[in-house]
């Protein structure tokens, strides 16, 4: 026995949970990340570099891998010491028209080999902006439509609308995620 | 140089496979316990069940959503059945999930408590399996926690498990684990406790005299008894334990047992805690005893086991301890203690392996106290990140090899955890970022130039860490980002990737500090050689980059100067070949070139190549001749002597070990780049004719002066035989024609005749079958290289060729991709698909062939011999009648090629199918054709005139036709033909019986046979086969009786000769020594067989 499967039976223990937060440029990534740590969500600039944040959740450790939306994100699937086990997709409900090009790069994250079986969690951010709950259900059913939500397979997967802004629903998708590799890792737990 | 993902991919993920592989498992088991398969039941294939499930060694998890339905149906068949196999399906699920949590699935019913147990106390007799007893025992120990009062249920039942259970806790096997955890909670039982816990206490006392098992399983019961009793309970024993524990500790078999020391470490500490939940503030000492000996003995082990348990148990104390610790006086005492302990501060204290285990143990036992917080305090952060680096660049040279690599990582392990555990700890001041960006500096360096993959790995995961969680290190965010992305977990899976192109790609950056001087000082001095070549072109790489290559040339000089005499060699030949290197990419006009020749002329005339180290120092000189003098000398003026004396000392070195080889490409490579007009090739060539390999192989790298003689030479010397030149100068000669036919010299176009002289030279290459007694099939090794040769330089080879030429290479190319030995028969294969194409003749049907997917599946080509031979006897039956034959002389060495082997078998099978096959009825007759008259010479194999000892091949051939009478495929042939198959086994049989080989006489017994089976062999013909079995029956050689009496009672028995029979029975022909007793039994034979005609 090495190190490293230690290492691993260790992480198990600690309830330890990876999640990398994907999506594309502008969709609200960061500012997610900064309302569950409770920080100030009215000024966020581009994020350049990437972050890791933890956040306890209900006994878990959810350390939360904030990439930037322009990053090439191989780097990101696994390390030596651990692997991806959820993945948070963010969409940006106010700028729809890119939800084609949202499509294509969820579409290479979705066939990734390495990544199958980890649980995709796609929140509809900045939903806040869209006013009533007619456009809102619209707005969802068109992501739904576009990112062909039924035909991924390899993943456990749902779909959520919320706001980083207001926190609205956030904790919800924290649920789900957990909930979601509880099931997986720690059924007997 | 391009990487894909795959390249580096070591480590496919079962999670995509999971699902498929959970599916087979459940459908093969319950296709098994629906059968009721007994243990010994023919259908029943317990391994190909496991295997399904065995693949989750890793990822427990997985087997999760089937775990529950799947131990119940095997308790529930086990229940009703007994089998052991169900016990083997349980275990491999407790092995792979662990028995916690499998355990809970095990039926649990009361009555079942009695049941297992009379389940182990039958098991004596029977012939249980250790993993039935392991199971059965885990069982129990769930049975046992049954709420139920135990003296209630009758039967004795409370005495019978603690009788069970302490009998187990000394098997040898693994049982005793589950059996010390069934008495472990045996004990704690509120009915049982007050009467057997003393009684155990006081047994255990004498245990440290006993076995080791016994010993063990003690050791392992007190482990579990603190993790599941409350301390008040246990307090009255503590002092005994104490006593029993300290007795086990000193006794022999600790020391001489790493699992029984581990299994110590996590009983010592418990006792530690146990002691310290008792106590209401003053810190017992015997915890301070129980830490001090932690840290000194078990952290320090020489096994690593060891030490993992001794840093989880010290790092579990301590956690403890700062909850009672209110003045934080004892916990920094703890660690001052750990690192006076692990690293010591005194340099002079000689490096050895215990320095290397403490240090490991100590980094260990911090990573886990950073993992518990309990190493939370600012003041450690500059301590911690110093330690840190030091253990990075940990290292201790040994004679031949280094240790440590083990501290690098766990020193990867502490990085990783410091940055992750503490989010604060820059926290805006300037000393700690400072040390925090060189910690990050010396993982880049670990993440591009350790040796082993796993500390590369470990150390960019620490740097993702240190970006993530740190960003504030780096200067800006994108330089972050792009450090992250280079150092990717796949693409520094490979060395040379890492080395070469990530390092380059980080130096650009900025971000390693000091990475030439790492190089220099560290890697390029490496113990092994391939590290250091690959450092010294990392190094010219960067100096290239920088255009500083002459200061790092001068500096290798000097460093290489400086070395003592008759020592360090891995450094010198590290530095020399470094300095190869870096000559390689400097400009030619650089300022520093005097100097550096001058320099290079003092290193060279004095440097020495003793024996044992001649061939690295060989190749480190010759990595820099060559350079040099294409810069240095460009018109051939003022190469010194020393060069060509090197050049030619390496030359000279004979030997079969890979060393030679090195040495002798590295001066082949120097010898490409001499000015033209230094060598003196005619001394060369006569150098080469005294049988040095090294100079045939040097004449191919001459180009592109070479001239005439060169070639011929050449061509000679490949096309020798072995009574004149060892079969090694035939392959160095066709391996020069391999570097010769590289060049871009123009002599190739210029003269098609060399070409002409070159492929002629190759065709006896490929008819090389020299075999020696004691080194065997020697000729494959030229038949390899020529092949090799061919089929790279194919279109220069072929641009011009006659189609004769043409013919005898496609010829033997054809016949090799039949013949028995592995790698030759895909080389040549793969070579035909490259030259056909570039051939004037027809080959059409060997393009299709070889082109088909079966011949580009290289699982079919290396592991189906079957598919392959299946797909390849094709070509026996080629349109082309040489084509053909070559084919099947190929083929024929395979099925003649002895018993028992699988291409044997494959070849034969394939000889078999192929005439069974209706649809390949014309080819299969083409043949059965080329056989028969390669067989009676009615056609030479030529042109692929084989220059082999012809009897092997006859014989060979003779298999094969003996099996086309087996297979009835020359049942019908015209009279005049048996004849001749006659007139040419008689002469086999002859020469057979001559060198009184048995094997070969069978095969023509094999012939005579199926010539009495043939309807048109004539009665003449019948009859003389019959006499020459018969006559077998007297002769000498047993081994052949035996088989002419198989052959003569299956010609019996089909033509209803029941006397013959009879005959043959009456003696035992392989054994039988009672000459007059053969004598009359094949006078008799002969007699009947004449009546029944």
């Amino acid at each position: 026995m090495g190190l490293l499967s230690t290492i691993r039976k260790q992480k198990l223990k600690d309830k330890e949970i990876r999640l990398l937060m994907l999506g594309l440029d502008n969709a609200g990534k960061t500012t997610i990340v900064k309302q569950l740590l409770g920080e100030d969500v009215k000024s966020v600039s581009p994020t350049l570099g990437f972050n890791i944040k933890t956040v306890d959740w209900h006994g878990y450790k959810l350390n939360i891998w904030d990439v930037g939306g322009q990053s090439s994100l191989r780097p990101f699937w696994r390390n030596y010491f651990e692997k991806t086990d959820a993945i948070l997709w963010v969409v940006d409900a106010s700028s729809l028209d890119r939800l084609q090009d949202c499509k294509v790069e969820l579409d290479k994250v979705v066939q990734e080999d390495r990544l199958t079986g980890a649980g995709l969690l796609i929140l509809v951010n900045k939903i806040d902006v869209i006013a009533t709950e007619e456009s809102r259900t619209a707005v969802l059913d068109l992501v739904n439509d576009t990112l062909q939500i039924d035909k991924i397979t390899n993943h456990n997967c749902t779909v959520l609308a919320c706001s980083a802004y207001t926190g609205e629903n956030l904790k919800e998708g924290l649920s789900w995620i957990a909930d979601e590799v509880k099931q997986r890792l720690y059924k007997f737990d | 140089m391009v990487a894909t993902d795959r390249d580096f991919d070591d480590c496919p993920d079962i999670a995509k496979s999971a699902p498929t592989l959970l599916r087979e498992f459940s459908y093969r088991l319950n296709e098994a316990l629906a059968c009721g398969c007994d243990d010994s039941s023919s259908e029943l294939d317990v391994t190909s069940v496991v295997s399904q499930i065995e693949p989750f060694q890793d990822s427990p998890q997985l087997i999760d959503p089937i775990l529950e339905d799947t131990v119940v149906a095997v308790c529930r068949a086990f229940l009703a059945t007994r089998r052991q196999w169900h016990c083997r399906i349980l275990y491999v699920l407790v092995k792979i999930r662990g028995p916690k949590t499998v355990s809970r699935f095990f039926p649990n019913d009361v009555a079942l408590l009695e049941r297992i147990l009379c389940e182990m106390e039958e098991s004596e007799g029977e012939n249980r399996q250790w993993e039935s007893r392991y199971v059965l025992l885990t069982w129990l120990s769930v049975l046992v926690l049954t709420p139920f009062n135990l003296s209630s249920t009758g039967n004795n039942i409370a005495c019978r498990i603690y009788a069970l259970t302490c009998k187990y806790i000394c098997a040898p096997g693994r049982e005793r684990e589950a059996a010390a955890s069934a008495l472990a909670r045996y004990l704690v039982r509120a009915d049982t406790q007050a009467k057997y816990l003393p009684k155990y206490m006081e047994d255990s006392k004498a245990v440290s005299t006993s076995n080791i098992f016994a010993i063990l399983g003690t050791t392992a019961t007190i482990a579990a008894l603190f993790s599941l009793s409350s301390p008040q309970d246990l307090e009255q024993f503590l002092p005994q334990i104490s006593v029993v524990l300290t007795s086990m500790k000193r006794s022999q078999n600790a020391s001489a047992n790493a699992h029984l020391r581990k299994v110590l470490c996590k009983a010592t500490y418990r006792l530690a805690l146990c002691s310290l939940a008792l106590c209401s503030s003053e810190v017992p000492e015997s915890v301070e005893n129980c830490l001090g000996e932690l840290i000194s003995t078990a952290l320090a082990d020489k096994d690593t086991l060891v030490r993992y348990s001794a840093s989880k148990a010290i790092s579990r104390v301590a956690q403890t301890l700062t909850k009672i610790d209110h003045e934080n006086v004892f916990v920094p005492e703890i660690i001052d203690n750990l690192f006076a302990s692990c690293f010591p501060d005194s340099k002079d204290a000689a490096a050895d392996s215990r320095t290397a285990d403490r240090w490991h143990g100590g980094l260990l036992a911090l990573a886990e106290l950073l993992r518990r917080h309990v190493l939370a305090f600012p003041e450690y952060a500059m301590k911690l990140l110093d330690l840190t680096r030091a253990g990075l660049r940990f290292e201790i040279r040994m004679t031949t090899h280094a240790i440590g690599a083990n501290v690098r990582d766990a020193a990867c392990y502490v990085a990783w955890s410091l940055f992750r555990h503490y989010p604060g700890l820059c926290n805006g001041n300037h000393a700690t970022t400072k040390l925090v960006q060189e910690t990050l500096s010396e993982l880049t360096l670990v993440a591009c130039f350790d040796r082993e993959v796993n500390n590369r790995r470990a150390a960019a995961a620490a740097v993702q860490e240190c970006i993530g969680r740190h960003s504030e290190v780096v200067e800006n965010l994108e330089t972050g980002i792009v450090l992250v992305q280079s150092l990717d977990y796949f693409a520094i899976g490979s060395r040379a990737h890492a080395c070469l192109e990530i390092s380059r790609r980080t130096f650009k950056l900025g971000v390693p500090h000091g990475m030439k001087e790492f190089l220099i000082e560290r890697v390029i001095c490496s113990w092994d050689v391939e590290m250091r070549r690959l450092a010294g072109k990392a190094l010219a790489l960067i100096v290239s980059d920088e255009e500083v290559a002459g200061e790092y040339a001068l500096k290798l000089l000097d460093m290489a100067k400086e070395l003592p005499d008759g020592k360090s060699f891995d450094e010198r030949h590290g530095y020399i070949y470094a300095l190869g290197e870096v000559l390689d990419i400097l400009p030619s006009n650089d300022p520093t070139i005097p100097t550096i020749i001058q320099r290079l002329k003092i290193i060279f005339d004095s440097m020495q190549f003793p024996a044992h180290q001649a061939s690295i120092l060989y190749d480190a000189a010759l990595h820099v001749i060559g350079p040099a003098a294409s810069l240095f000398c460009p018109n051939g003026h003022d190469i010194p002597q020393t060069y060509m004396t090197i050049i030619e000392e390496s030359l000279s070195r004979t030997g079969e070990d890979p060393s030679t080889s090195t040495v002798h490409s590295s001066a082949c490579s120097a010898v490409s780049r001499l000015p033209n007009g230094i060598v003196d090739a005619h001394r060369w060539i006569e150098y080469a004719k005294t049988g040095r390999p090294g100079f045939v192989l040097a004449l191919g790298s001459l180009r592109p002066h070479v001239d005439e003689s060169v070639i011929i030479s050449l061509c000679d010397l490949a096309s020798a035989s072995q009574k004149e030149y060892d079969i090694s100068i035939r392959v160095a000669s066709v391996r020069a024609f391999d570097a010769l036919l590289s060049s871009d010299g123009d002599w190739v176009s210029d003269s098609p005749l060399y070409i002409s002289k070159i492929l002629v030279a190759l065709t006896c290459g490929l008819q090389d079958y020299t075999t020696l007694p004691s080194r065997g099939d020697i000729g494959s090794h030229l038949r390899r290289a020529s092949i090799k040769t061919i089929t790279a330089h194919a279109t220069k080879l072929f641009s011009s060729s006659e189609s004769s030429d043409e013919t005898i290479i496609l010829t033997n190319l054809v016949r090799i991709s039949l013949e028995k030995m592995d790698k030759l028969r895909l080389d040549s294969l793969r070579s035909l698909r490259v030259i056909v194409p570039l051939l004037r003749i027809d080959a059409t049907e060997i393009q299709q062939i070889t082109a088909e997917p079966e011949c580009k599946n290289d699982d079919i080509l290396t592991n189906a011999h079957g598919q392959y031979f299946n797909h390849m006897i094709r070509l026996c039956g080629s349109t082309v009648s040489s084509h053909s034959r070559a084919a099947t002389l190929g083929l024929a060495a395979c099925v003649g090629g002895g018993t028992g082997e699988s291409v044997v078998r494959a070849a034969r099978d394939a000889v078999m199918n192929f005439l069974a096959a209706t649809e390949m009825a014309d080819k299969s007759r083409r043949f059965v054709r080329s056989a028969v008259e390669l067989f009676i010479e009615k056609a030479e194999p030529a042109p692929s005139t084989v220059n082999r000892t012809s009897p092997k091949r006859d014989f060979e051939i003779a298999e094969l036709i003996s099996l086309f009478f087996d297979t009835n495929a020359l049942a019908e042939e015209q009279s005049s033909l048996y004849v001749q198959i006659y007139n040419k086994a008689a002469r086999l049989y002859t020469l057979a019986t001559k060198t009184n080989n048995a094997q070969r006489v069978g095969v023509t017994i094999g012939l005579f046979s199926g010539l009495f089976t043939a309807a048109n062999a004539s009665g003449k013909v019948k009859e003389a086969a019959a006499r020459k079995v018969v006559g077998v029956l007297i002769g000498d050689m047993k081994q052949a009786r035996q088989a002419a009496s198989d052959a003569l009672f299956l010609l019996a028995t089909e033509n209803g000769a029941e006397q013959v029979e009879e005959i043959l029975s009456e003696i035992d022909w392989a054994t039988c020594d009672n000459k007059e007793a053969l004598k009359d039994a094949e006078k008799r034979i002969c007699e009947s067989l004449l009546r029944t005609g």
